[in-house]
């Protein structure tokens, strides 16, 4: 299933024992009878993105599996999954490396100023473009806060530490102590954990807990000298309040790989924000992971259809 | 203790020079283009015990003028602007500031080199264009640092620095050294011959000092050797990379891209072969240049001069043996 997204389904190859029907997706969650009728004998579904509703399930009772390429599953509804005793399962992990590079990829443009100083130097305008050192600080010694230290969030721990930056974290769950040891990361409330950050990112899934978690409070909390990356899911930050807080530079800049509506759109009050960096919710993107998450999505189609096991990484246990 | 400095063209120097808390007496010399400085200068650094080098010339000249010379302090690491044998011919210590800034130029170096191979300039572009797709696209051809060979040239302490963020990063990390690296163990790092790394490596970061050997180093030759889906990044001198040499192999798509940071004149004027370069991203020797770490580094250099001075304890990174 895919809304939108024609190349990716294009680059699918074959798998000689399964039988692929493509389905278009629907982001509002309203389906016509039409767009659901290709359902009728499927038993997995690899979902790119598009709701997956009680309408889908309703359309597909041979079902057993629903399997995300990626690794959100906000836009599944998992009790309708349970309802009609369907696994829904994710690819966890798979894209941890790829984000957590481009967490740090924004991070580190920001901090240093890379681009706004090229757009100078191309021109030859030299002192403008050193007029920079000014406000580029020393990396070591800045305190990264990650909000959600799962796969990705620890992996972005464990870099930042080469950069000999403290880490601090909030989670609502129990962290493994290996990986604590690994990264030296702290607890904190997220209130002290805004409060006391120079470099801030957001790996949350979005859930009910983490919609709007980046409002306007929030940000008031941070430090104006502060740079806030969100690569997790478009919601979890409140986008006209951030756009506020850079404009009246209450923060220092900020960067952004996902957005409330998807693809971006002319309207988005982070388009032309001050000191902000933007990318097309493609920090999981890449030829390596496409392929990898690919072949485990469907090795976890055929180990629950073929091999008659439990799947893996299953969602909604 | 009265002290000199001498630049040129650096504006960010004088603005940490006139924040120094409680300076001791100073004058700023403008050096001029030519590397002669003016009767005028000359008498001013007639009375000084120590003169401290951003950019203008350490030469024959300034030396015989400066009459009560005690300790000639490079504020930052290179020492291609001293002249090493007239200074040591006047019979006075050079020093320069080596390993202050390896961290922050290793940050500008990682942040060259997750930028240019994930081809975040694309993205960034077709992204705020709103071309959803070919951001997309064009994420597809960026590469993972994991896995991926990072081929130092120049193991210093910048390059050691860099190896180290690079390891936390999972690359494979080779590298080219007049010796073996003490510290090659402790990132997992191999010393390879020049040729092989650049044949081999994906992306290539040069981070040698300027010197006979390492001028003109990065030819066409060098360059042709590269892969053509690899990457260049050098926040070194400039000199050792051939700007035009660079230019044309950007140009005619045998690298996939570079970032440099110095160049063979600076300021940079708008005839260098780099300016318009495609896939290159550039800056204006800013990797070294922070706003609290310079200020740190001026502060060593001058406490570096002063316990010597007036305490006569032993400088620290003296090149000249004196």
């Amino acid at each position: 299933m895919h809304r939108g997204r024609p190349e990716s389904v294009a680059r699918l190859p074959d798998e000689p024992d399964i039988e692929k029907v493509i389905v278009e997706g629907s982001t509002d969650g309203t389906y016509t009878p039409e767009m659901l009728a290709p359902l009728a004998d499927v038993e997995a579904l690899y979902v790119f993105n598009g709701t997956v509703n009680e309408a889908v399930f309703a359309a597909a009772p041979k079902l057993r599996i629903v399997q995300r390429g990626g690794v959100g599953y906000d836009s599944i509804d998992l009790e309708a999954a349970k309802r009609h005793n369907v696994f829904v399962c994710n690819n966890a992990g798979n894209n941890a490396v790829k984000v957590a590079e481009h967490c740090l990829m924004m991070m580190l443009a920001l901090g240093t100023h890379i681009f706004p100083v090229h757009e100078l130097t191309r021109e030859a305008r030299w002192q403008e473009a050193r007029a920079y050192s000014k406000v580029n600080f020393e990396l070591r010694g800045r305190t990264l806060g990650i909000v959600g230290l799962g796969n990705i969030g620890s992996n972005l721990a464990r870099r930042a530490k080469a950069l000999e930056m403290p880490v601090v974290y909030n989670d609502i769950r129990d962290i493994d102590p290996e990986v604590l040891e690994a990264t030296g990361a702290r607890f904190k409330s997220k209130e002290e954990l805004f409060a006391s950050s120079d470099f801030i990112s957001i790996n949350t899934p979005l859930t009910p807990e983490t919609r709007n978690m980046i409002d306007a409070k929030a940000l008031a909390l941070m430090k104006p000298s502060a740079f806030l990356i969100c690569a997790a899911r478009g919601n979890i930050v409140d986008e006209a309040a951030l756009r506020q807080a850079l404009d009246e530079e209450r923060l220092a800049g900020a960067g952004i790989d996902v957005f409330s509506v998807e693809p971006l759109e002319k309207d988005n009050p982070l388009l032309g924000a001050k000191n902000i960096i933007l990318s097309s919710h493609l920090a999981g993107v890449g030829v390596d992971t496409s392929e990898r998450g690919r072949k485990r999505a469907h090795d976890n189609i055929r180990r629950c259809l073929i091999q008659g096991l439990e799947p893996e990484n299953i969602v909604n246990p | 203790m009265k002290v000199a400095y001498l630049l040129r063209g650096k504006p960010d120097h004088r603005y940490r020079i006139a924040r120094v808390p409680d300076h001791p007496p100073h004058v700023i010399i403008e050096a001029p283009a030519d590397g002669v400085y003016t009767p005028a200068q000359l008498a001013q650094v007639a009375d000084v015990d120590a003169l401290l080098v951003s950019n203008g010339p350490v030469n024959a000249q300034v030396l015989a003028a400066a009459k009560n010379l005690k300790i000639v302090q490079r504020t930052g690491a290179g020492t291609d602007v001293l002249d090493l044998e007239a200074i040591t011919r006047r019979g006075v210590p050079a020093c320069n500031n080596r390993g202050t800034n390896s961290r922050r130029v290793a940050d500008f170096y990682l942040a060259y080199l997750l930028n240019l191979m994930r081809r975040a300039p694309w993205l960034y572009a077709h992204t705020a264009a709103l071309r959803w797709d070919e951001a997309r696209l064009a994420a597809q051809q960026g590469l993972e640092l994991e896995g991926k060979r990072l081929g130092i040239v120049g193991m210093g302490a910048i390059g050691f620095q860099l190896a180290r963020r690079a390891h936390a990063c999972d690359m494979e990390i080779v590298y080219h050294n007049r010796r073996p690296a003490p510290s090659e163990q402790a990132v997992a790092a191999r010393r390879l011959p020049l040729d092989e790394l650049l044949g081999t490596a994906d992306a290539v970061a040069v981070c040698a000092p300027l010197t006979e050997e390492t001028r003109g180093m990065i030819d066409a030759r060098a360059l042709a050797l590269m892969k053509p889906s690899a990457y260049l990044i050098c926040c070194a001198r400039g000199g050792i990379v051939d700007e035009a040499a660079l230019r044309e192999a950007l140009e005619a798509g045998r690298l996939a891209g570079a970032g440099i940071d110095n160049y063979t004149h600076e300021p940079l004027l708008p005839d260098n072969p780099l300016v318009g370069a495609p896939n290159a991203l550039l800056s204006a020797h800013n990797a070294s240049t922070v706003a609290d770490g310079s200020m740190r580094s001026l502060l060593w250099a001058l406490e570096n001069v002063r316990a010597y001075v007036e305490d006569g304890v032993r400088p620290r990174n003296v090149l000249n043996g004196l």
